[in-house]
């Protein structure tokens, strides 16, 4: 018998009960969907998670900083102290090579932090200024919401990072920290005083800068501090400290320190740019081996997805236990299809019918109860997804930069997937009635009057 | 009869004991009995001879409890299940008491099932069942459903469903067990016209000696035994019973042809 007949046969026979075949195939229609509805809010969840650290920073980036900072050691995971002894991890350009020679690094990129206060008019704002390779920080994707990316080469060229320009205030106010203002930084005279220092009524002289370009409010890697060229900035701190010295006393006993580790420390924090993902935590792991502290995004996205892998797999069982529940819907209706249908197998196998033939027709009867409700559940959830998209994602909508546009998603492979799926959960709920039709001892089934 | 010369059927030794609970119940004690090609052979016997087991059991329904059936040479009695489907599509034809017509499927659907199992084409397998139905004086009856016809038309389907195939054996389990008189008579001449065109072997199981009247051989069975076996010449059928019942029909077809004479 060739499968065309038999597929034609089946489906006659389907359509013959059409009332218990539309009910049986309900109940696979509702397990489907809620399997696919269940997976596909663990999936919108997972792309969500991305999005959301794609606004914190990019993925492939790791942040190091030099664990000899606060004059502690880091322990290691394993409890243990770090191999590296004390004192001997220096933070130079010697460790920018360094890094750069492990494999999969882009580049690497040393940055120095300093207070700093901001004057523009006679509105001022704290401001950490960022010493950093312009070369190398060109290369980082940062978005600027106006401008361009400084250089070394003009007037003390600077980034700004969104968030300062919003944080200015009036010092001689009634309320000067109340009232925050935002200042056009792109077309006001800015000056800047390297050091963060209260100075009693008259400040001292700072120098101008040029903002080139303003970091866009989406990026909040970059939106605190005002980001200048390393060898710029330290002429220009040099010569201020010289102007000031009488005035910056109480810095003195901790410059020396550091001035005479200048070598070793010359930067206080360091980015790492890998050229893939996947290799962000093998990278990771060598530059913490090396004596330093790293952190990257891909620590919480791991995260991330561990707890949305436990949600899917939870929210999948729920969905499991209705396609289940359908399953044996199948193998009931089959059951009882059989029992209608006993003296049909039996003729048919007196006349000529093989084992194989009776057994594919009712595999492929259920197959076929599993596939229209696979396909029917598919187009169902769609709709599912859609609604719970377009009602629960208005109502988030106030939700800040986490307003994520979906909720729900449901790609082409997880619909195809559910359709396999639930059409193999007919074949498998089938499998024992189309036994049960082929053991049928075809003398009994004649004899049934 | 040389014609009959080749054994197609060969029963030997063959006995079957059923178990009810703790009692054996005897339904054939030791049967011999050999069966030729191209005869009809009517197996007479009152309810509870044991004449359905043996039937069945030839057909391949049914094991034996000792002894063999050899058909065409086979010993069917070790066929597994799945051969014996298999020999069955090939070799055997089956007309049932109860007609067993697919409620579902018109005439023609009927007739051509077990083409379907062979995986014969559609288009042949039509042309070939409503050739068959034809045969069995159906030929308007095409698209009837089995509700939709008498008693004595769906047995007419079901002769022509067991000859669709021209198997060389059909059994018959009472074929006649739920007609009246006239039609008995009707499917009788059926299956005597159709059984001798290619000569196949008819078996067919019965209480009704007038059924046996179109049989080339009539095998008495009672309590499980073999009471006797009775052959008649063919001619003697034929002259008897089928030609006076031909010849009592004028067809349509008749009158034309008388009216053409006479003008």
């Amino acid at each position: 018998m060739n499968s065309l007949e038999l597929a034609l046969m089946g489906i006659k026979n389907l359509l013959r009960r059409k009332a218990r075949t539309i009910l049986t195939v309900l109940g696979v229609i509702i397990g489907t969907a809620s399997i696919v509805v269940m997976v596909s809010l663990g999936l919108g969840m997972n792309k969500a998670f991305e999005q959301q650290l794609e606004e914190y920073g990019s993925l492939t980036m790791i942040e190091v900083y030099n664990n000899r900072g606060g004059g502690y050691m880091v322990m290691s995971d394993s409890g243990e102290s770090s191999s590296v002894p004390e004192g001997e991890v220096a933070f130079n350009d010697e460790t920018i090579s360094a890094f750069e020679n492990i494999e999969h690094v882009e580049f690497a990129l040393g940055m120095k932090r300093f207070d700093g206060t901001l004057y523009a008019g006679k509105l001022q704002s704290w401001a950490g200024i960022m010493a950093v390779d312009l070369e190398k920080f060109k290369k980082l994707d940062i978005d600027l919401s106006e401008g361009t990316m400084p250089s070394a080469d003009g007037v003390n060229e600077v980034l700004m990072g969104f968030q300062v320009s919003q944080n200015f205030y009036d010092p001689n106010s009634r309320n000067p920290y109340s009232n925050q203002s935002s200042v056009d930084v792109m077309n006001t005279k800015l000056e800047i005083v390297p050091s963060s220092s209260y100075y009693d009524g008259k400040r001292p002289k700072g120098f101008v800068i040029t903002p080139t370009g303003l970091t866009s409010d989406q990026d909040w890697d970059y939106a605190w501090d005002i980001y200048i060229d390393y060898d710029v900035f330290t002429k220009l701190k040099a010569d201020f400290d010289r102007r000031n010295k009488s005035n910056d006393d109480n810095n003195n006993g901790g410059r020396k320190r550091s001035r005479s580790n200048e070598d070793q420390d010359k930067y206080d924090q360091m980015k790492i740019s890998v050229d893939d993902v996947k290799y962000v935590q093998e990278v990771q792991e060598q530059v913490k081996a090396m004596g330093y502290e790293a952190y990257s995004l891909t620590d919480a996205l791991e995260n991330m997805k561990q707890t949305s892998g436990l949600i899917q797999a939870v929210l999948g069982g729920i969905g499991a236990v209705s396609l289940f529940v359908a399953a044996i819907g199948i193998t009931n209706t089959m059951v009882m299809s059989i029992y209608e249908r006993t003296k049909e197998i039996g003729v048919m196998k007196v006349i000529g019918a093989e084992l194989k033939d009776i057994k594919r027709l009712f595999l492929f009867e259920a197959a076929m109860i599993g596939f229209f409700g696979g396909v029917f559940g598919v187009i169902i959830s769609y709709g599912i997804s859609f609604l719970i998209n377009s009602v629960l994602s208005g109502m988030s909508q106030g939700g800040g930069y986490y307003g994520v546009g979906f909720l729900s998603d449901i790609p082409y492979w997880l619909a195809l997937l559910g359709i396999a799926f639930s059409t193999f959960i007919g074949l498998a709920a089938g499998y024992y009635p189309a036994v049960r039709a082929t053991r049928l001892s075809a003398l009994e089934a004649i004899r049934t009057e | 009869m040389t014609k009959h010369s080749e054994v197609v059927i060969s029963v030997k030794g063959l006995r079957k004991v059923y178990r009810i609970g703790n009692e054996k119940v005897v339904a054939l004690r030791q049967i011999d009995l050999d069966i030729h090609r191209g005869e009809i052979c009517c197996i007479l016997g009152t309810s509870g001879s044991g004449k359905s087991t043996l039937l069945n059991m030839m057909a391949g329904l049914e094991k034996p409890s000792k002894g063999t059936i050899l058909i065409k040479g086979e010993a069917i009695e070790k066929m597994n299940e799945k051969q014996l489907a298999k020999f069955r599509q090939r070799n055997i034809g089956f007309i049932f008491q109860s007609y067993n017509l697919l409620s579902a499927l018109t005439a023609i659907e009927n007739v051509a099932m077990p083409l379907i199992f062979r995986g014969m084409p559609k288009a042949l397998r039509e042309k070939r069942a409503k050739k068959y139905l034809k045969m069995v004086g159906l030929g308007d009856r095409y698209h009837h459903k089995p509700t939709q016809m008498s008693g004595g038309q769906q047995q007419r389907v079901g002769i022509a469903r067991a000859f669709v195939g021209t198997p060389e054996i059909v059994f018959a389990d009472e074929p006649t067990g739920n007609l009246d008189t006239k039609t008995s008579i009707e499917v009788m001449h059926i299956m005597w016209r159709m059984a001798r065109e290619k000569d196949q072997t008819i078996v067919i199981v019965t209480h009704d000696p007038e059924v046996a009247l179109y049989a080339d051989k009539v095998v008495n069975i009672r309590d499980g035994d073999i009471q006797s076996v009775e052959d008649r010449p063919e001619d003697d059928v034929y002259e008897k019973f089928i030609k006076p019942y031909e010849e009592s029909f004028i067809t349509a077809d008749d009158i034309t042809e008388a009216a053409s004479a006479a003008l």
